[in-house]
């Protein structure tokens, strides 16, 4: 290992130079690339599509639409829809959906619809026609008959609000165009419905809500250019502090500059390799720049301390430096790097991008803060008024007293106290963080605030329509013309029946319960004749009158999707609802008809929530197999391997109960939170053991070593802790309901993995190397 | 014109029919049972009695909570008849008859007959022993055994002359023929109704017919009107309504003229109730509910628009079997 740290010291040092230049020009040339990289969304990206319900939606999607919609509400402020302003701005609104790229045409949805019939009895038999007449003029006359019609088509709750004060219009969108085979641009077409629909059709009269993913990840995606000022913020608060931290505004540019440029390299990395920052990933920037000032500021604390100590050739402090943090600071990164590359074991897209996006930002700290820093500052001259604390000064100071208070963590008497408060917190931790919960806690898009527009324009839908929007497809194969045989239908009849009978079901939807209505409409419209007709005449002749645009079946009936109204999406609702329907499914399932699970909004909710509970425990596994390995290398020691991941792991514990008080759901967006707070938490420990272990290999006692260790780098773990939990902490007051929810976990992270570092590390130590007290 | 295109569906049907016969599966245990299309209402005198869909009976003796009986069948359930507060019958589809003599929380299965693919759509039982279920294309079954025995019959007194006729021809030169021609060629016989002295079938078509013998032989009356009947009742006074679809009703006073009452909402009655003096309800599809008091009609319209099949008062409120379940209103007085 020493062997390796020296050829790397020679190498990087003896060519100075090259290694500027280099730097250089690399940092232009991804420089560029990072100006181009786009903000990036996509549905798919969303969903484990290797998930068995996924591949049944994947199936199905072309024919019977996907989860990807969009809902437009209309609404007339008067309350009542019935007036020629309010037809002429619905029959834009769904001329202008039918329009815009990318969406499925056939399945725009609306009264203005081909598709939208209605059908009444009469005594010879059936009436019926469009809901909106061919010869249709928006008077007085001709809106009295749309409304009868409305009443006749049954349509009240779904297409109109149940007040009539609003009307929908719904689109179902395709990821890739069937013609140009592009890929759907997601935020483009955002801004599309706002700038072609809601701002050219509103009027004073007469508003538009518009929910669905991909209103959802535009609103996201706005709000993420607020994060940019945040990170200013955040940016320029360091930049004060470490400036203070080290009284020199050289050695200030250091950390700060390197971080940057991690950051300027991570960006132009990821556009090289041809991926866009998703709207939720765009915190991860920021975390790579506080992981980089977390490394640099522990590289200019140890060349600052060497220069004031020896006040020799800068050259040799930088090159000491380097000699001393590589083996730490590598360590402590590439256990990062290599969690977070752990990730990528997750088969859904927006979290191995996050992967990618995460480990690349981190790999490439070892080499701007760890190489470059060093290197850049040999080049300067420091004057003797660098203040960074030597830990010799003769007048006790604040951080004297606060060493010695830290100190005493390793005294047995307090040792304990420290473990069995830990232990009281980690067990009242453990107990909350049970209680997580998988999926979307809150009805709405938990992303953005409550008062947000979309949110609000969620809360409007859901409650001027009876029908929700949170739908479970459960997909009937069979085979073709299965629909003509009796025990198919009511096979299919029956698990409808019982799954209606769910709590959290508002109802359901199947080709079998339509025609049953239909033969009750044969039958003069007598519902003492919903029934299935056993013969297969009858049964025809029930099915035959629906079409294939009602999403019930495909062209030969082979295809029954059973379509259920949910209450909610929240995950418990999902996962006692699919537990149930599952168990249905065998019930009524034959040898040639089968129920399969999944597909809808909430089909693709249970696929991703299933996904992201089994990766929970794999997950944790990797990367905290990941940072075992590398200290058991690194250290070659099992007591000091405990030693960090103990503290480690209580404080993600700490964080995962702390996110359910928060009400923060499991989820594709949260996950990966998870395996970063292990990243932003390693740094501490390792810097401080390190220190630690030498001194301890030479059989320095315990007390003795961890002062030492304190003098050394303690002040930069408190720094840096500190100054990072300020930065994060400032997000509270951002737009985007998920940066809050995060910056409150990271500030939580940065501080407690600190205190984790400084408090419960030393104290573990102090009950592991007994023999080494004195 | 529908006549003959349900008499050629039903050829064609009874050529195709291809059913599996098993022992019917039980209902399903229903956390929503109350929530589900309810066909039939009674109040035995000691509780509150529905049926429906799914083979779905609830009985309640307050009309707030509901209990699910164990029933022997699936099919859709479209009428109940008590005799005394004990012994109970329901049928349905698949011609299914089943009776209970716990009052209602058990019932067994009397008759089912899958082939047949004709609903039973009225029962009614005069005496303990002595009852009737009726429906699809003149179905028509009577029992003197409180339902033991079912005996099929076919009321050809109903016939038009002309297809009297036709079927006396066919009966002699092609008895298969015959036989097909009397599963379909009758109305469908919407309910059966014991008033004071007589006993009341109304149909399909039109059909008013009645019988005086206890159901021994039947007559038809005068045609009034062409479409369906559904709905019948009458009271002590001699008054009688009758009503059907799309708002067509008529009513008469001792066995005169019937008159038909002027009406222009167009809902389908599927049952009349006597809610007071000269008070009918005539509970009808798309929640509305007519009020036929002192001659004069009013419609009332209930909110969610569903269809009300039937109805009790109970407790002075109007508690209803409607198309998604049971609903209780507030009699106004």
């Amino acid at each position: 290992m020493h062997a390796i740290v020296e050829f790397l010291e020679k190498a990087v040092f003896r060519h100075r130079l090259l290694m500027v230049m280099s730097f250089i020009v690399i940092t232009c040339f991804l420089g560029f690339k990072a100006t181009q990289i786009q903000l990036d969304a996509s549905f798919n990206k969303n969903i484990p599509l290797n998930h068995d319900y996924m591949k049944v939606y994947l199936k199905h999607e072309k024919q019977f639409g996907g989860a990807n919609s969009i809902l437009i509400s209309v609404c007339d402020d008067s309350g009542d829809i019935f007036n020629p302003e309010f037809f002429t701005q619905l029959k834009a609104v769904h001329d202008q959906l039918y329009f815009i790229p990318g969406v499925n045409r056939p399945l725009v949805n609306s009264i203005f619809a081909p598709s939208a019939r209605f059908v009444e009895v009469v005594e010879d038999g059936f009436a019926g026609g469009p809901i909106i007449p061919a010869n249709f003029t928006a008077d007085k006359r001709g809106l009295a008959v749309v409304k009868e019609n409305i009443e006749k088509a049954k349509v009240v709750g779904r297409m109109i609000a149940s007040d009539y004060s609003c009307a929908m219009v719904t689109a179902q969108l395709m990821e890739t165009d069937p013609q140009t085979q592009e890929k759907l641009d997601t935020l483009a077409f955002a801004q599309k419905l706002e700038s072609e629909i809601r701002e050219p059709l509103s009027t004073d009269k007469v508003s538009i809500h518009i929910i669905g993913f991909a209103k959802m990840a535009g609103d996201i995606a706005e709000g993420a250019k607020g994060v940019v000022l945040f990170f200013a913020i955040a940016i320029a608060f360091t930049f004060v502090m470490v400036w203070l931290f080290c009284g020199s505004l050289k050695l200030t540019i250091l950390p700060i500059t390197c971080s940057i440029i991690a950051v300027v390299w991570q960006l132009g990395l990821l556009s090289s390799l041809g991926f866009g920052l998703d709207p939720m990933s765009i915190l991860v920037p920021f975390l790579v720049f506080a992981i980089g000032v977390s490394h640099g500021v522990q590289m200019i604390n140890a060349i600052g301390k060497k220069v004031a100590e020896q006040d020799s050739d800068t050259r040799l402090c930088c090159q000491a430096s380097f000699r001393a943090l590589l083996i730490p600071g590598g360590i402590a990164l590439l256990s990062d790097t290599v969690g977070f590359l752990t990730l990528l074991t997750i088969d859904i897209g927006i979290i191995r991008e996050l992967a990618i996006t995460a480990s690349l930002g981190v790999a490439v700290i070892i080499f701007t803060n760890l190489v470059l820093l060093p290197v850049w500052a040999s080049y300067m001259h420091f004057d003797s008024t660098v203040h960074i604390q030597s830990g010799n000064s003769d007048k006790p100071n604040m951080l004297d007293t606060l060493r010695d208070l830290l100190v005493k963590t390793t005294d047995p008497k307090w040792a304990k106290v420290i473990i069995a408060s830990t232990l009281v917190l980690f067990a009242l931790g453990y107990w909350q963080a049970g209680k997580m919960h998988i999926g979307d806690l809150h009805a709405g898009a938990p992303s953005l605030h409550q008062d947000a527009r979309y949110n609000q324009d969620t809360f409007l839908i859901s409650d001027k329509y009876t029908i929700s929007s949170d739908i479970l497809k459960v997909i009937v194969e069979a085979y073709p013309a299965a629909c003509t045989e009796h025990d198919v239908m009511e096979r299919i009849s029956r698990f409808q029946y019982k799954v209606e009978n769910l709590a959290g079901v508002q109802s359901a939807v199947t080709l079998s319960s339509v025609a049953q209505s239909v033969n009750a409409g044969y039958n003069e419209g007598n519902l003492k004749w919903q029934s299935l007709p056993r013969n297969t005449a009858s049964l025809v002749q029930s099915t035959a009158r629906v079409e294939t645009s009602t999403g019930l079946l495909n062209g030969d009936c082979s295809v029954m999707p059973v379509i259920i109204f949910l209450d909610d999406h929240k995950a418990q609702t999902i996962e006692h609802i699919i537990a149930s329907v599952k168990q249905f499914a065998i019930e009524e399932q034959t040898d040639t008809l089968h129920f399969k699970l999944a597909s809808g909004p909430v089909g693709v909710m249970a696929a991703t929530n299933e996904s992201v509970s089994a990766a929970q425990l794999p997950m944790m596994l990797y990367v905290y197999g990941a940072v075992i390995i590398l200290c058991l290398i690194s250290f070659k020691s099992v007591k000091a391997t405990i030693a960090v991941v103990l503290p480690l792991y209580i404080v993600s514990t700490l964080a995962q109960a702390l996110m359910v008080q928060l009400e923060i759901g499991l989820t594709v967006s949260t996950l990966p939170v998870i395996a970063l707070g292990v990243g932003i938490g390693v740094d501490y420990g390792i810097y401080i053991l390190s220190s630690m272990m030498g001194q301890l290999k030479q059989g320095v006692a315990l007390p003795v070593a961890y002062r030492n260790a304190l003098i050394e780098r303690g002040s930069a773990v408190l720094f840096t802790g500190i100054t990072l939990a300020i930065g994060v902490s400032t997000w509270i007051f951002s737009d985007l309901k998920f940066q809050v929810d995060m910056g409150i976990l990271l500030t939580f992270m940065f501080l407690v993995n600190m205190l984790g570092a400084v408090l419960l590390l030393p104290a573990i130590g102090s009950l592991l190397w007994t023999d080494q007290k004195k | 014109m529908k006549y003959m295109l349900y008499a050629g569906l039903a050829i064609t049907a009874s050529l195709s029919t291809q059913s599996i016969a098993s022992e019917p599966l039980a209902a399903i245990t229903a956390t929503k049972a109350d929530k589900t299309l309810l066909t039939d209402i009674e109040f035995t005198g000691k509780q509150l009695v529905a049926v429906g869909k799914h083979g779905t009976i609830i009985t309640s003796v307050d009309a707030k909570d509901w209990q699910q009986a164990a029933v022997p069948s699936q099919v859709l359930l479209t009428a109940v008849t008590f005799n005394g507060s004990e012994r109970g019958w329901a049928c349905g589809h698949d011609a299914t008859i089943i009776n209970t003599t716990d009052g209602g929380a058990n019932w067994q299965l009397q008759q089912v007959n899958t082939q047949l693919d004709k609903p039973c759509l009225d029962i009614l039982f005069i005496t303990e022993q002595h009852g009737f279920a009726v429906g699809a294309y003149g179905m028509f079954y009577e029992t003197t055994d409180g339902g033991e025995n079912w005996q099929k019959r076919f009321l050809d007194s109903l016939l038009f002359a002309e297809d009297q006729e036709y079927l006396n021809d066919l009966k002699d030169s092609d008895p298969e023929a015959y036989e097909a021609e009397t599963a379909s060629i009758l109305p469908h016989f919407n309910r059966i109704v014991a008033t004071g002295n007589k006993l009341m079938l109304v149909g399909e078509m039109g059909l008013l017919a009645h019988s005086t013998d206890n159901g021994k032989s039947w007559q038809r009356d005068e045609e009034i009107y062409m479409g369906s009947f559904f709905a019948y009742a009458s009271d002590d006074h001699g008054e009688e309504v009758v009503a059907g679809l799309r708002g067509n009703i008529f009513s008469r006073q001792q066995e005169q003229q019937w008159r038909p009452i002027n009406n222009d909402k167009t809902a389908t009655v599927n049952s009349i109730i006597k809610a007071g003096e000269n008070h009918w309800l005539l509970l009808a599809n798309s929640g509305v509910i007519f009020h036929y008091i002192n001659n004069q009609l009013t419609v009332e319209q209930l909110p969610d628009g569903k269809a009300i099949l039937d109805a009790v008062i109970f407790d002075n409120q109007l508690v209803m079997a409607s198309e998604n379940g049971i609903k209780v209103k507030e009699m106004a007085e």
